[in-house]
């Protein structure tokens, strides 16, 4: 199963117009989730249009960043190279409290995840565009 | 697929290559071998094929095995979306292809290298992550397998699953696989203990969660109901094949949509297969659910109404999904143990059940259903002497 893995640069999103705006306000710190001026739906990952009233007027809402663990899941064989010396790590989906959900890394020790563990965002950079969500526990 | 349809279409000829690690061959070498098959099988040649399918993340462009194989009379194509969701619905359209008149005989293939050329999910597939995988990717979340822990975390948290329950059905299949010769695994035997001493890789899935990697092609000829009498193979008839999408869905990363443990997908499309078929979970004598990931097996049981949300784990207990259970599942041995041709070789041993030809054969088949992937847009196939 285990072969040499190719010397790969860290993963990083290709950023699209759609989700332009979600990533510059991460790299500010900021947690956005898209909220439609009209109906006020959220929606996420983001819509060219709004799947409930099918507005093309697009809009964004600050998250409080509070939120629970939802899932979780502990990567023991990385799949990436730029992973190969952080195994195990653990990926957290969590419930932000406005209903919206997204992906994470958890500053907390693998074996007190639990369901529902409350969780606050926090940021860590990467480089000039690009910052990623780093829970900590609340 | 409308009711209308019903019965105006027939499998008539499945073809493929062996399944292995390394083909020493390219992918359109592949297609091409796996048709002349499905053509010998039938009992038909080249020129009697009128339409060609295939589905998508297929590197085998078309136009190559029309070139290689003179198919001079091509008048109506298509090309299937949504990778493992494809194989079903590649057969709903030829049926639709055939029954609307507009082809006589038509060809479906699926080929790939998927072993030995480009592997999915690798990590040199893509410099930067774009659409939603941009929102997982940077995490570590880079292959199927390490998105579908998530689903499954939920379904130990909400159901209380357990992995000594769903070895089931990986122990299962590749019992059904040691039968069939031509699955990648015939000779490897596989215990409960085998599975529950396997090193973790995306926890909670070890290795025998996860779906072969597999060099190889699938093809299969699909014509009308009157045509395939007159055939020499018992026809496979087209009871019903449906396509649904559901809403929202992505691709097995459908953690943003209400539920991380049903698929708006699947339950669309079994809602559709019942209720044109006029048949319900019942009747159905032996299926292939689309096996990329063993607990997957769990939910789609679930979702196309097999036993309630949550009770697939027990269910599959007690030698039901064995051969001699109740409801005998991928008795070829699956993608996880015959080999992964995309969901391709699912619809071959849905067709070799109705036949009688399977290693696994299950007695006195009236009705053989097949299913395509759980978590991207899918379809489903029921096959009917």
């Amino acid at each position: 199963m285990t072969q040499p893995l190719p010397n790969l640069p860290r993963p990083l999103p290709r950023i699209d117009r759609e989700h332009a705006e979600w990533w510059a306000a991460l790299r500010r710190h900021e947690l956005l989730v898209q909220e439609c001026p009209r109906c006020k739906a959220l929606t996420f990952p983001p819509e060219p249009a709004c799947p409930r009233c099918r507005s093309l007027e697009r809009g964004w809402r600050r998250s409080s960043g509070r939120g629970r663990v939802l899932s979780w899941v502990v990567v023991h064989r990385p799949s990436h190279p730029w992973f190969a010396d952080k195994v195990p790590y653990a990926v957290v989906l969590v419930q932000m409290e406005e209903g919206f959900r997204v992906i994470g890394h958890i500053d907390v020790p693998i074996e007190k995840l639990r369901d529902g563990l409350p969780v606050e965002a926090g940021f860590e950079d990467v480089n000039d565009e690009v910052a990623l969500i780093r829970f900590r526990g609340a | 697929m409308s009711r209308a349809l019903r019965g105006k279409a027939a499998i008539v000829g499945i073809g493929a290559t062996g399944f292995s690690a390394y083909s020493g061959r390219s992918e359109r070498r592949l297609a091409v071998e796996a048709v002349l098959a499905a053509l010998q099988d039938a009992g038909l040649g080249p020129d009697d094929i009128d339409g060609i399918v295939n589905s998508d993340f297929d590197d085998t462009n078309q136009v190559d095995v029309v070139n290689a194989l003179g198919l001079r009379g091509i008048r109506s194509f298509a090309t299937i979306p949504h990778g493992g969701g494809s194989p079903c619905g590649a057969v709903a359209h030829a049926a639709m292809m055939v029954a609307s008149g507009v082809c006589e005989c038509v060809v479906g293939y699926r080929s790939l290298n998927e072993r030995s050329g480009h592997r999915y999910g690798s990590a040199d597939a893509v410099p930067a992550f774009p659409w939603v995988y941009g929102l997982h990717a940077p995490y570590g979340l880079i292959v199927p397998g390490e998105w579908t822990a998530l689903h499954v975390r939920r379904r130990m948290i909400e159901f209380g699953d357990t992995r000594e329950q769903w070895a089931t059905v990986p122990v299962t299949f590749r019992a059904n696989a040691n039968r069939n010769p031509c699955a990648m695994l015939h000779g490897k035997t596989l215990t409960r203990e085998d599975y529950l001493a396997a090193p973790i890789l995306a926890e909670p899935l070890c290795r025998y969660d996860y779906c072969l990697e597999t060099d190889g092609a699938v093809a299969w000829l699909v014509t009308s109901a009157e045509r395939a009498r007159s055939l020499a193979a018992t026809p496979a008839y087209i009871h019903t094949a449906v396509q649904a999408t559901g809403f929202p869905v992505w691709y097995q990363s459908n953690w943003y949509r209400e539920s991380l443990t049903t698929g708006a997908e699947v339950v669309a499309a079994a809602g559709r297969l019942w209720k044109e078929s006029g048949l319900s979970p019942r009747d159905i004598d032996v299926a292939q659910i689309y096996d990329h990931f063993a607990p997957l097996v769990l939910t789609s049981l679930e979702d196309y109404g097999f036993c309630g949300k949550g009770e697939a784990a027990s269910f599959v207990g007690d030698g039901r999904i064995g051969l001699g259970g109740d409801l005998p599942l991928n008795t070829a041995g699956g993608l996880l143990s015959e080999g992964y041709i995309h969901g391709w070789n699912l619809v071959q041993e849905g067709v070799r059940q109705i036949r009688g030809t399977s290693t696994s054969q299950v007695k006195d088949v009236q009705f053989s259903l097949v299913t395509s992937c759980w978590g991207a847009p899918t379809s489903a196939l029921i096959l009917s002497r």
